[in-house]
């Protein structure tokens, strides 16, 4: 299991009083798995999924990454959880606006142990990867759309992450774009085996994944395990 | 890729911002060693001027009072010539004049007055009053600076410098106070007696002629009722040789208040010590004015240089809200993110700090003669004390907005959670 959650909430405190976000979670996500999660507005599924990604803490409950209790790490244990083990893939692309394609890719790799030329090499032989070899000396204001979420993506798996946490991230895209870039997604995690997971609001797009998870008013209402995957047509 | 040029990418992806903060700390590290250059030439200016003023300590003989310096009394306690070359030799540093003098009580066509032995070239040089009569006195060096050399470079007038000696007031001549010249109906070119002392006690006295060379204006002062000859002539007159009453000291007011009132203790041990205190506090206290005045500057600076170079990155800070949260998101620890806000303050505290110096180091150079009348050198060493500064205030104007950069979360770059 590659993620274990374990009775998770959580609690927003707002102004006209508490919201619960996440009621009693539980989920198991074994490895190598391309994991949808799909709820309404609201419904907590972007909590889950920032909650799996350490970048929130839940109320109450525990969380497991290979048995590590996420729940207990310090901001730093997590800092380091998540660019040891994670990427990230949003909706708005999250690219740093004044550096390039390349240094974009780059930017996970600064904590690592390799030296400029070999962070170079291997983001760019990512970003060729993603059919961006020609594009890596661009700023992000002089990429369309598909191509600064394939940057993302390409950024996401730049260093060797053993999951993939992405929010909406055919949200922005036209369905032609979104069919690329969820293929992209798929193949990513066939070729390099990476748990991928993926909240959704579109049916269609969350058809992609063999573990489904529907999500409403904070509480997991229905997982569908190992379903047959289908591809994504145009329109998801 | 390393932080160190993330950073530097973000302040060329920045640049109006980073002009604009670094304008700032500029103009602020400019005023600061603007002013200070200045100050720093007028201190030595204004602590000439004091110093002009005159003498500022006594000495006496061990059994004089004050007033016996005052009154002249026949009777008034001497003490021996060779003293002021005991602290000639002595090489104290701090000392710029002396002056012996021997001061009596005679007659002049029948009227009391006081008549003094002086040596005019020092007695003249300690005096500038006199100086505007047109008498010049000897050459002097400043002891309080130890750039005295310099000094002629700074385009200011220190009158001491200008004296030129008088060779000697010859056996003779004299020097008239002004209320005495009219006292006695004397004139430039007039002449006067007094009787003179003879060494053989029975012998009746004899008279001396004397040529009034100069009658001075009015000062003010006691030098107004007195009638000044060479040292020689009084005390053949009063028939004291090689004895004076009194030693009149220019003393640098620093060096006075670094022990050199003990120092002339030592060397002459069988004397009385005094200082002018008025005058003496007049120069200490218009010192310590004038390095408060450096130091209001450098704190109003160091302030106002924190609070501009805080303001500029605050604003980066707010800017850049998403781009630090996308850090936070891929695993960059709350530490690189201080480090890079604050290695962005270096670099501008450090670049801020040699423009400033440059732009108030011209300025000084530039506008000091012209606002001034004085010429400011430049000040290497201020160098340093400018790039330090500008990095204190910088690095001071960091710790807020990097605490808030701290609590930026890792989801902050997503649109909603």
């Amino acid at each position: 299991m590659i993620l274990d959650v374990r009775k998770v909430s959580k609690q927003y405190l707002h102004a006209d009083g508490p919201v619960d976000a996440l009621r009693d979670v539980d989920l198991q996500i074994p490895e190598g798995r391309f994991v949808t999660i799909t709820g309404p507005s609201g419904s907590g599924k972007s909590t889950l999924l920032l909650s799996l990604g350490g970048l929130i803490r839940p109320t109450s409950g525990e969380m497991f990454f290979h048995g590590a209790a996420l729940h207990a790490m310090s901001d730093n244990e997590l800092a380091a959880f998540r660019r040891e083990h994670v990427g990230f893939v949003m909706q708005n692309f999250s690219l740093v606006p004044y550096l390039t394609a390349l240094q974009n890719v780059m930017l996970p790799l600064v904590w690592g142990q390799d030296g400029k030329e070999a962070q170079r090499a291997k983001a760019a032989s990512i970003l060729d990867g993603v059919g961006l070899g020609g594009r890596v000396n661009h700023l992000p204001r002089e990429l369309s759309i598909g191509q600064q979420q394939r940057v993302a993506i390409a950024r996401a798996f730049a260093n060797d992450p053993d999951l993939i946490l992405a929010d909406e991230p055919t949200g922005n895209l036209d369905p032609s774009l979104s069919n690329d870039i969820l293929t992209l997604l798929d193949e990513l995690n066939r070729e390099h085996g990476t748990t991928v997971v993926m909240v959704t609001h579109s049916p269609e797009a969350a058809r992609r994944g063999n573990v489904r998870v529907h999500i409403d008013d904070g509480r997991i209402v229905e997982h569908e395990d190992s379903v047959a995957a289908e591809p994504v047509v145009a329109g998801a | 890729m390393s932080l160190f040029k993330l950073v530097w990418l973000e302040l060329l992806h920045r640049k109006s911002q980073v002009l604009s903060g670094l304008l700032a700390i500029t103009l602020g590290i400019g005023v600061i060693v603007g002013i200070q250059s200045v100050t720093r030439v007028s201190e030595i200016a204004v602590a000439i001027r004091l110093d002009n003023l005159g003498a500022n300590i006594l000495v006496l003989p061990q059994a004089a009072s004050v007033d016996d310096y005052y009154t002249a009394d026949i009777d008034a306690p001497t003490m021996p010539e060779d003293f002021v070359e005991r602290i000639l030799t002595s090489t104290l540093p701090g000392v710029d004049n002396l002056s012996p003098k021997l001061t009596r009580r005679t007659e002049v066509n029948g009227r009391k007055v006081v008549l003094t032995g002086i040596t005019p070239a020092n007695e003249i040089a300690s005096k500038p009053v006199w100086q505007s009569a047109g008498l010049v006195g000897a050459d002097l060096t400043l002891t309080c600076d130890p750039n005295s050399e310099a000094n002629k470079s700074l385009g200011y007038k220190d009158e001491r410098l200008q004296r030129k000696a008088v060779e000697s007031l010859p056996e003779g001549s004299s020097i008239v106070g002004s209320a005495a010249a009219v006292r006695l109906g004397l004139s430039e070119g007039s002449t006067f007696t007094v009787p003179e002392r003879s060494e053989d006690a029975t012998a009746p006295p004899t008279e001396r002629e004397f040529q009034v060379a100069k009658v001075l204006p009015e000062t003010g002062t006691i030098d107004d009722d007195r009638i000044f000859v060479n040292l020689k002539d009084a005390q053949a007159v009063f028939g004291i040789h090689d004895q004076v009453s009194a030693i009149e000291i220019m003393g640098c007011c620093n060096a006075i208040s670094a022990g050199l009132l003990s120092q002339l203790r030592n060397i002459l041990p069988d004397t009385r010590i005094t200082t002018v205190k008025q005058l003496v506090s007049t120069q200490l206290d218009t010192n310590r004015l004038m390095q408060k005045v450096s130091l209001s500057f450098l704190v109003i600076v160091l302030i106002v240089g924190a609070i501009s170079i805080g303001n500029y990155i605050w604003a980066n800070v707010n800017e850049r809200r998403k781009e630090i949260g996308i850090l936070r998101m891929i695993g960059a620890p709350k530490s690189n993110i201080y480090g890079m806000l604050f290695g962005k303050a270096i670099i501008l505290g450090l670049v801020g700090g040699v423009l400033g110096y440059l732009l108030g180091t011209a300025a000084g150079v530039i506008l000091g003669p012209e606002l001034a009348g004085l010429n400011v050198p430049p000040v290497p060493i201020y160098l340093l004390w400018a790039v330090l500064l500008s990095l204190a205030a910088a690095l001071l104007g960091t710790l807020v907005p990097a605490w808030l950069a701290g609590r930026i979360e890792p989801f902050a770059n997503m649109q909603e959670v």
